[in-house]
């Protein structure tokens, strides 16, 4: 039962590892994969490990399939082709498709978004860089006065009714007792207080 | 932070190949023996798995050599062995280090004398 899971993890890592090797000459890929594999049988039989979790650990140990496919390109003296790094067809897990081949694989940046299909830096991406403006101006200039016009007229009454309010208001405020002292008074306490306790310390 | 691994691995490029020929300077070891051994050095590998590839190029410049044999237990074993060439690559940085490590030290303040 959990034997068939780890195999699960075990194939689906060595799985992931192989697509992105796909840049490398073919023995090259061949020999890795089979190192590793005869790395991961070894250390479950000589450790007799059975839980899905201590398989995990193991995988673990060994870093990230890109993590591993970086070093492998790096010890080839090879560049890494982007479409190997993204792993060909998308990964379970997308991983940062750019990453540099020299940089520290210890450090993935996690920065970088995964898209599937730009592959290389972030401005270099043809797709999007599209002229927004120049469909819409000429077919909606019409319709676009007229909300403009719609929007004015609306503040305008927008402006209206406030003043309106207002005076209202200042009319029913004048009735009444003018509420204007409160202002004055309120920061003189806050102002005091601190002082107060400053001088009762020493004593 | 991204500096402090920066720096580890540039420390490492250069030198961990030959920690990896030294430890099969006396006696053949196997793949997974090489990297249980590294895996308990944590500021020379960050993931093993990063050592197959480093074996893999040793092997293909000719400082090491492989041969698969059978295991008493589980599946055969590549094991590794170090070539003439191999040594003398490896001797070579014995020498070139110890003065470079002077020269480093010297100038870094971190010489014991």
């Amino acid at each position: 039962m959990s034997i068939n899971k780890t195999d699960d993890a075990v194939a689906e890592y060595l799985q992931e590892l192989e697509l992105r090797l796909s840049g490398l000459p073919v023995l090259q890929r061949r020999e890795l994969l089979a190192d590793l594999e005869a790395h991961i049988t070894s250390e479950r039989i000589e450790r007799a490990v059975v839980s899905e979790g201590e398989v995990l650990e193991i995988l673990e140990r060994l870093g990230s399939p890109e993590v591993v496919a970086a070093a492998a390109y790096e010890e080839a003296g090879l560049l890494q082709p982007a479409g190997a790094a993204a792993g060909r067809r998308l990964p379970p897990v997308p991983p940062p498709p750019d990453e540099p081949v020299f940089r520290d694989p210890v450090a993935p940046p996690p920065y970088v978004a995964p898209p599937p299909f730009s592959a290389p830096p972030p401005f270099v991406g043809p797709p999007v860089s599209p002229p927004p403006f120049i469909g819409h101006a000429p077919t909606k200039r019409g319709s676009g006065n007229g909300a403009r016009i719609a929007i004015a007229v609306a503040i305008i009454a927008a402006v209206f009714i406030a003043l309106g309010c207002m005076v209202g208001f200042l009319a029913l405020a004048r009735g009444s007792e003018a509420p204007e002292p409160m202002s004055g008074i309120a920061p003189e306490p806050a102002a005091t207080a601190p002082l107060h306790d400053e001088v009762d310390l020493p004593d | 932070m991204a500096d402090v691994a920066q720096l580890s691995t540039s420390l490492r490029r250069g030198t961990l190949e030959f920690c990896v020929l030294a430890m099969v300077e006396h006696e053949d070891r196997y793949g997974t023996e090489i990297v249980r051994r590294f895996g308990e050095e944590r500021n020379l590998t960050a993931s093993e798995g990063t050592i197959y590839p480093l074996l893999s190029r040793l092997r293909r410049v000719g400082w090491l050599d492989s041969k698969w044999s059978e295991s008493p237990s589980g599946p055969p074993r590549r094991y590794y062995a170090l070539t003439d060439t191999g040594r003398s690559a490896l001797e070579h940085f014995r020498t070139e280090w110890v003065s470079f490590r002077q020269t480093v030290d010297r100038l870094v303040g971190t010489g014991v004398a």
